[in-house]
């Protein structure tokens, strides 16, 4: 008698998500050789360049040509992926017909004959056997009749299967042949009840598809067309043929031993042999000692697993349950080498940015990687969890995926200009960072996943655990494809832009994205909402019967999460309502409702910068707590969870709840503008979580790493901890209910300003009024002439701006800087884009500025790989030299239409010069340019220096209050001869509205 | 037709139990089969027949099989001969009639003696054909052409 066996099928078999991997490999492959093929050996290029080359000639207004340039540039690009679209479903039409096919092929090309009395003893067994099976249909079962070895198979489609029994099967049926007549047929029944059948036709055609229309089409083709690219192009060939070969193997080996394992269950119910080797014919031996060693390499393109294989599996079918590095690096490969092609594809069809395009791929490509590799986490948890093993590391698994993808990229048939290999090619040093940031993400993602399953798993409902495992893997896709879209961010900005902070800019920045963050939080909130089920009091896992057990739980630890933050931000409120004089909040929330504060935007920026730098140092000392006393000996690795948890309560509550009690005070009056509150709310939250988020990125690593040198020191062996199986029944109901309340509430709070103000930023709901659109931008200059900057340079620039997702007045100056960048370059088509995007930033119209970036990033990505690099010196800066708009003199006003005016004086020698600088604040409707928008720069001998560093102006004095005129003072120093202040709205840089400039006074 | 095939049905039944002494329950089975599909039977024996490497040793064939089809041979050999006996030019009636037409269906005309060596050549490399061993391929042979009816 066996001993007890882990039942495999509580999870879904690796059959189907191998299969799944091996159908999008096989697809992919197809539709990337047809566009290949379709494209001709510009590879598309032509079209394109069509496109830009019509444009470059075109001489109509600035927009016509930024339409004309995107529909034809739209056109080739729907082309190009209709073609690999078609061709993907021609394939799978291909290998749907095939299935469909197979059957009545196999019987007439064999010539199959029903089973009739001829054979009644095997009949009758067969009979028993299928009713034993408690199939809802019973198959129709066929002799083989010019077959006399032992074997069969089953065929057909649901409620049509066949079962094939070679006649030597049911020729005779006695006490020596009737163990393998019952094990042949349970083995074919147990195929049909795992619904495998199918599966392995398509698995054995997509090989055939693979060869016949996807590498020998390609070979032959660059054989005539560019003989000198046949060896480039054989070994891509031959590594991806390689894998599908791998895959379609394991899938075919898979759903045998999955197969065995089911027809296992009957027979030793029955007290039968579980595994009758003698019923399935072995390889024969190889005779030579190369045969043998070849056989060995050669193991794992094996479509059938050995009978010792097999035996072993059918007693120990915990080895199923198994997560390895080959299935780990397949799966990597795949998503390496769909990654340009679905990016490409998403962008046409979704019209999206390459930021949003990038995302959406990588969310596809992330379910792929957790229908296959997630599931394969959850299966060898569970496995780690009915042994009360050690849980798994998900190391190999992490290091497989994470080599795969970079593997993928680099055997893709055309190197990606935005791709890993160009960034590690341009930029070595980013480039290895770079592969190093993904390795980092997917080891994070296994050890989530498994982290996840053992919070999980031993609270699942239901008799199999699909509905917590498929809730774990929607998190897991949305997580794992925003760490893919991270990583191709930071890729692409190394490839495309020369910054030399591309990882750290592409990583934090890309948090900037709502969708990102919250994928991000969500991934971390979930193992902690396990917390709220009840542990089951037993639950079945054995394959053939016996006591049901609990499995043990990774200890979570929820009001290590949510207590502190609360404690430290009850402390807060206190102190700002009984201990300081006007309190905090209530000025910050006059800011942001009504945009008054005493002390101006100044004042107000300020405030919310020191509350801000206040909550993220109280968020890192809240994650490295609580992280450090979550990170028990319990396995399960969720002390990040828990840290991040705490660490974005901490900045919720200080942004958003306790703004309450204020924002209550304000609207009370009727004089609030709550879309104007919650936006800014949703960026205060939004900046939280990403404070959240990079800390668990930076320091999470750290603890763990200094964890895990404790641990080494200390030697201890990992056990499961005596209380990690609960008695039962655990806990009250109620409170887990209310809790679960609580944190729904708390969720959708945060969620939803951060949502809103994803809409604003991204397009759908307006901007705000006035006050997102900076008057330095609605102002701004007339750009260079032409030629003044480089086309490499202006494309730099839109690889940095396209990739970052920003706050929306950094945003507006940034596209501002790209509209102007382009506009001056030699190039008209680039230079009408750039005309657009500036006119679409100044009237504050999205969809006008997005028609312009897009004519950039599209012709950008053809043009940038043929530009030969910038010679030092030449006008290339990515940020020009501020041109000074209307210059006035010192002493004289400057006013705006609002009703705002400035003025600037120098006044007073003695040893130093004063620089006077008294602004009238309008008080017409819309925003005004007021006292909180001045920044003063000042330009000393021709070298740019700020004369008091932003944003510590000196106080101003206040001239009246009616309309409010404050005046400021800065000293000029001793050995200045010409001064020049740069007066306006968010004047970093060249957006300055207007100038003062003159001479300093003779001592 | 039934008449025919029931004649080389029963000399190839009265061959395999000379062959054979297990009782051939599923003999008509298996004839019927061979009779509706014979490029089965011929295909049978390779190994490629399972894409999925299961049936390694499925190049055995029934004996039964290799019995009906070296007795269809014999019959075409026949056949052809009674045609050319008869003075029609073989290609001639080849034309109107292919080889490979000619099954179990058709006819047994009855061997004349100074053919028997012959035909049992014929039998044994059809035999050997079908990868029976050539020591068990003689012996079909030999069991076959001695049930075989003949002239006179």
């Amino acid at each position: 008698m066996i001993r007890r066996r882990p039942d495999p099928f509580l999870t879904p078999a690796a059959t189907t998500s191998r299969f799944l991997l091996l159908i999008v490999l096989t697809l992919g492959a197809s539709a990337y050789t047809a566009t290949w093929w379709v494209g001709g050996a510009g590879g598309w290029t032509e079209g394109y360049e069509a496109c830009i080359a019509a444009a470059e000639r075109d001489r109509g207004g600035a927009l016509d040509v930024t339409n004309r340039f995107l529909g034809c540039y739209d056109g080739v690009g729907l082309l190009q992926a209709g073609v690999g679209a078609g061709a993907a479903l021609l394939v799978a039409v291909v290998l749907w017909l095939g299935c469909r096919l197979h059957p009545w092929w196999l019987i007439r090309r064999r010539g199959l004959t029903p089973l009739d009395a001829t054979y009644s003893a095997a009949a009758w067994e067969i009979d028993r056997l299928v009713a034993e099976a408690g199939l809802p249909k019973a198959p129709t079962f066929l002799v083989a009749p010019f077959n006399d070895s032992l074997g069969g198979r089953a065929l057909g489609r649901p409620g049509h299967y066949h079962v094939r029994l070679n006649r030597r099967v049911v020729h005779q049926v006695d006490a020596t042949t009737a163990p393998v007549l019952r094990a042949i047929v349970r083995h074919e029944l147990a195929h049909i009840r795992n619904r495998d059948v199918g599966r392995t036709v398509a698995a054995i055609l997509s090989g055939w598809v693979f060869m016949l229309l996807v590498a020998v089409p390609q070979l032959v083709a660059v054989a005539i067309i560019a003989p000198r690219d046949l060896g480039d192009l054989a070994w891509r060939l031959a590594v991806a043929g390689t894998l599908i070969a791998l895959v379609r193997a394991s899938v075919i080996r898979a759903r045998e031993h999955y197969a065995d394992v089911r027809a296992s269950v009957p027979a030793v119910a029955n007290r039968e042999e579980p595994f009758v080797a003698r019923a399935f014919a072995d390889r024969p031996p190889a005779t030579t000692r190369l045969g043998r060693w070849l056989r060995y390499v050669l193991t794992p393109f094996a479509a059938h697993p050995s009978t010792r294989v097999r035996a072993r599996t059918v007693a120990t079918p915990g080895r199923l349950l198994h997560a390895g590095f080959v299935e780990a690096l397949a799966t990597g490969v795949t998503v390496g080498l769909s990654w340009p092609y679905l990016t490409t594809l998403s962008r046409f069809l979704l019209s999206a940015s390459v930021f949003h395009a990038t995302l959406a791929t990588g969310i596809v490509l992330g379910a792929l990687t957790v229908a296959v590799l997630g599931v394969s986490l959850w299966r060898t948890t569970l496995r780690a969890l009915v042994g009360r093993d050690r849980l798994p590391t998900g190391t190999t698994a992490g290091l497989g995926l994470a080599a795969g993808v970079l593997i993928g990229q680099t055997v893709s048939v055309q190197l990606d200009p935005s791709g890993w290999l160009a960034a590690l090619l341009r930029h070595p040093l980013q480039g290895v960072l770079a592969a190093g940031v993904l390795v980092a993400g997917c080891l994070l993602f296994c050890r989530w996943s498994i982290g996840a399953a053992a919070a999980w798993l031993p609270v699942a409902r239901g008799r199999t655990f699909a509905a917590v495992l498929w809730s774990g893997q929607a998190f897991g896709a949305l997580a794992f494809g925003t760490v893919l879209s991270i990583w191709a961010t930071i890729v692409a900005l190394i490839a495309q832009s020369a910054h030399p902070w591309s990882v750290p800019i592409g990583a934090f920045g890309s948090l900037l994205d709502a969708i990102v963050l919250l994928s991000l939080l969500g991934a971390a909130v979930f193992p902690l909402l396990a917390a709220g089920r009840r542990p089951l009091p037993g639950r079945q896992v054995w394959l053939d019967g016996g006591e049901p057990v609990q499995l043990p739980r990774a200890r979570l630890h929820p009001w290590l999460a949510l207590a502190p933050p609360l404690v430290v931000v009850t402390i807060i409120l206190v102190v700002d309502r009984f201990v300081l004089a006007n309190g905090l909040f209530l000025p910050l929330m006059l800011w942001f409702g009504r945009g008054e504060v005493a002390g101006g935007y100044t004042q107000g920026l300020a405030l919310a910068y020191g509350l801000i730098g206040t909550f993220v140092v109280l968020q890192l000392i809240m994650f490295a707590a609580v992280t450090i006393a979550a990170t028990r000996r319990d396995g399960a690795r969720l002390g990040v969870a828990h840290g991040v948890v705490a660490s974005v309560l901490v900045g919720w509550l200080g942004g958003a709840a306790l703004l309450a009690a204020p924002f209550a005070t304000v609207c009370a009056g009727g004089d609030c503008d709550l879309y104007a509150s919650g936006v800014h709310i949703g960026v205060t939250q939004l900046v939280t979580g990403v404070v959240a988020v990079a800390l668990a990125m930076v320091v999470g690593p750290v603890i763990a790493l200094v964890g895990w040198v404790l641990r080494m020191g200390r030697g201890d062996r990992w056990r499961w901890p005596a209380d990690s199986v609960p008695r039962t029944p655990i806990g009250r109901r109620w409170p887990r209910r209310v809790a679960l309340t609580l944190v729904a509430v708390v969720a959708l709070a945060y969620a939803v300003p951060v949502g809103l103000y994803w809409f604003v930023a991204t397009g759908p709901l307006p901007a705000l009024d006035g006050g997102s659109t900076p008057d330095a931008v609605a102002d701004a200059p007339d750009p260079d002439p032409p030629g003044t900057v480089t086309v490499r340079a202006a494309c730099e620039q839109a690889a940095s701006v396209g990739v970052l997702f920003s706050t929306v007045d950094v945003l507006e100056t940034r596209n501002m800087e790209l509209g102007s960048m382009s506009a001056a370059t030699d190039s008209p088509a680039m230079r009408a884009f750039g005309r657009v995007v500036m006119d679409g930033t100044r009237r504050a119209n999205q969809e006008i500025t997005w028609l312009g970036q897009r004519g950039i990033t599209d012709y950008c990505h053809h043009v940038l790989p043929t530009l030969p690099a910038d010679p030092p010196g030449s006008p290339s800066t990515p940020t020009p030299a501020p041109k000074l708009p209307p210059i006035v003199a010192f002493g004289q006003d400057h006013g705006w239409p609002n009703g705002s005016s400035v003025n600037v004086a120098l006044t007073g020698w003695s040893d130093d010069a004063t620089v006077t600088v008294e602004v009238r604040v309008g008080n017409s409707a819309g925003q005004p340019v007021s006292a909180a928008t001045l920044i003063v720069m000042g330009v000393v001998r021709g070298r740019s220096a700020r004369l008091v560093p932003y944003p510590a102006e000196p106080p101003p004095t206040t001239v009246s209050d009616g309309p409010l005129r404050v005046r400021y003072a800065y000293p000029v120093a001793a050995d200045a001869a010409t001064v020049q202040v740069l007066v306006g709205d968010g004047a970093i840089g060249p957006a300055s509205i207007v100038a003062f400039s003159g001479p300093v006074p003779t001592r | 037709m039934d008449s025919a095939r029931a004649r080389v049905v029963d000399i190839v039944r009265a061959a395999l139990g000379d062959f054979s002494p297990d009782p051939q329950s599923d003999f008509d089975f298996l004839a019927d089969a061979y009779s509706r599909n014979p490029g089965a039977a011929r295909r049978a024996v390779r190994q490629r027949e399972e894409p999925t490497g299961a049936g390694w040793d499925s190049a055995v064939q029934v004996v039964q099989i290799v019995f009906c089809a070296v007795g269809v041979e014999l019959a075409k050999d026949l056949v052809l001969f009674s045609a050319r006996k008869a003075g029609r030019k073989p290609m001639a009636f080849l034309r109107r009639r292919r080889r490979r037409d000619v099954t179990l269906d058709t006819v047994a005309p009855p061997m004349p003696p100074e053919l028997a060596a012959e035909l049992h050549a014929t039998a044994v490399e059809v035999a050997v054909a079908r990868k029976v061993p050539r020591d068990k391929a003689e012996e079909i042979a030999t069991a076959l052409v001695a049930r075989w009816p003949r002239q006179g």
